[in-house]
């Protein structure tokens, strides 16, 4: 928010009858917000390897140790 | 010029400390996020937090009709009904097309405005707040016009000394929002979300600007 310093923290809410929001505190830190999920992750090496598998030039030639 | 920025509470105490007091006066903030992620509810804190203090309230609602909302506030132990009947606020209904003063006909920017500053006039000069739940409602079938339509209401709006909470709605498949215009030209963006963990629903907000 401009002119302000604002909090950079994302925070869990929830909405109780006869009280309204109600921010529960900071959102716990978790696995899905720095890793992709783990079939994404799969996915995304295998296609990486076909593309090299293709490249010209990528076969390892054989008089190299 | 003075450099002390004056601060509207929202009506959540916690939600202000996160905003170093409150949302300045005169500021346009984009409220986005999607349907079911507590969009509504931080506004209807917002107008009743603004009848409190005695500022001049204008709810404008194109999701829910008017009764809707004044139950729903009334679930939260908000009493919308009695500052509508002494004129302390006016609820302009864009859903229902009925035919009375505080309706649109239309999902037309143009009749917003020209309601909304009706509205203000009606109800008396000085420091105001306005929802509009949604913003995004009146581009849904031309997106292009999103940033366009945003800038107009915000250059209308900012002579009349409104401090502005515009929603913007997200589509819950993808996350996307219906035509970028808000985001871009709000002074501040409070973003609500939502992620169902072992099979609970977890809502969220994080001021993204």
């Amino acid at each position: 928010m401009r002119q302000t310093p604002h909090s950079l923290t994302m925070h869990e809410i929830t909405a109780l009858d006869g009280r309204g929001l109600v921010i529960l505190g900071p959102a716990r830190e978790r696995r899905e917000d720095h890793i992709l999920p783990a079939h994404v992750v799969r996915r995304m090496v295998q296609a990486k390897m076909e593309r090299e598998k293709i490249m010209p030039g990528s076969e390892i030639p054989e008089d190299v140790d | 010029m003075s450099g002390e920025v004056e601060r509207l509470s929202t009506g959540v105490p916690e939600f202000d400390r996160l905003i170093a007091g409150g949302i300045p006066r005169g500021f346009l903030v984009a409220v986005t996020g999607e349907p079911g992620t507590g969009k509504t509810i931080f506004c209807i804190h917002f107008i009743a937090q603004g009848v409190r203090e005695g500022d001049v309230c204008i709810y404008v609602t194109t999701e829910e009709s008017r009764e809707s909302i004044v139950r729903q506030a009334a679930q939260f132990g908000i009493d919308f009904q009695t500052p509508v009947k002494q004129k302390k606020m006016i609820i302009i209904d864009a859903l229902m097309g009925l035919e009375d003063q505080w309706s649109l006909k239309s999902l037309e920017v143009e009749e917003l405005l020209d309601k909304v500053i009706e509205a203000k006039k009606a109800l008396g000069y000085g420091r105001a707040r306005l929802v509009i739940d949604s913003l995004s409602a009146f581009w849904l079938d031309r997106p292009a016009m999103a940033r366009r339509y945003s800038y107009f209401v915000k250059k209308v709006l900012s002579k009349w000394d409104f401090t502005i909470l515009a929603v913007s709605q997200y589509a819950i498949t993808t996350s996307d929002a219906f035509g970028f215009g808000v985001e871009h030209i709000a002074d501040g963006i409070v973003r609500f979300r939502r992620f169902v963990r072992n099979g609970v629903l977890r809502r969220y907000v994080i001021v993204e600007r």
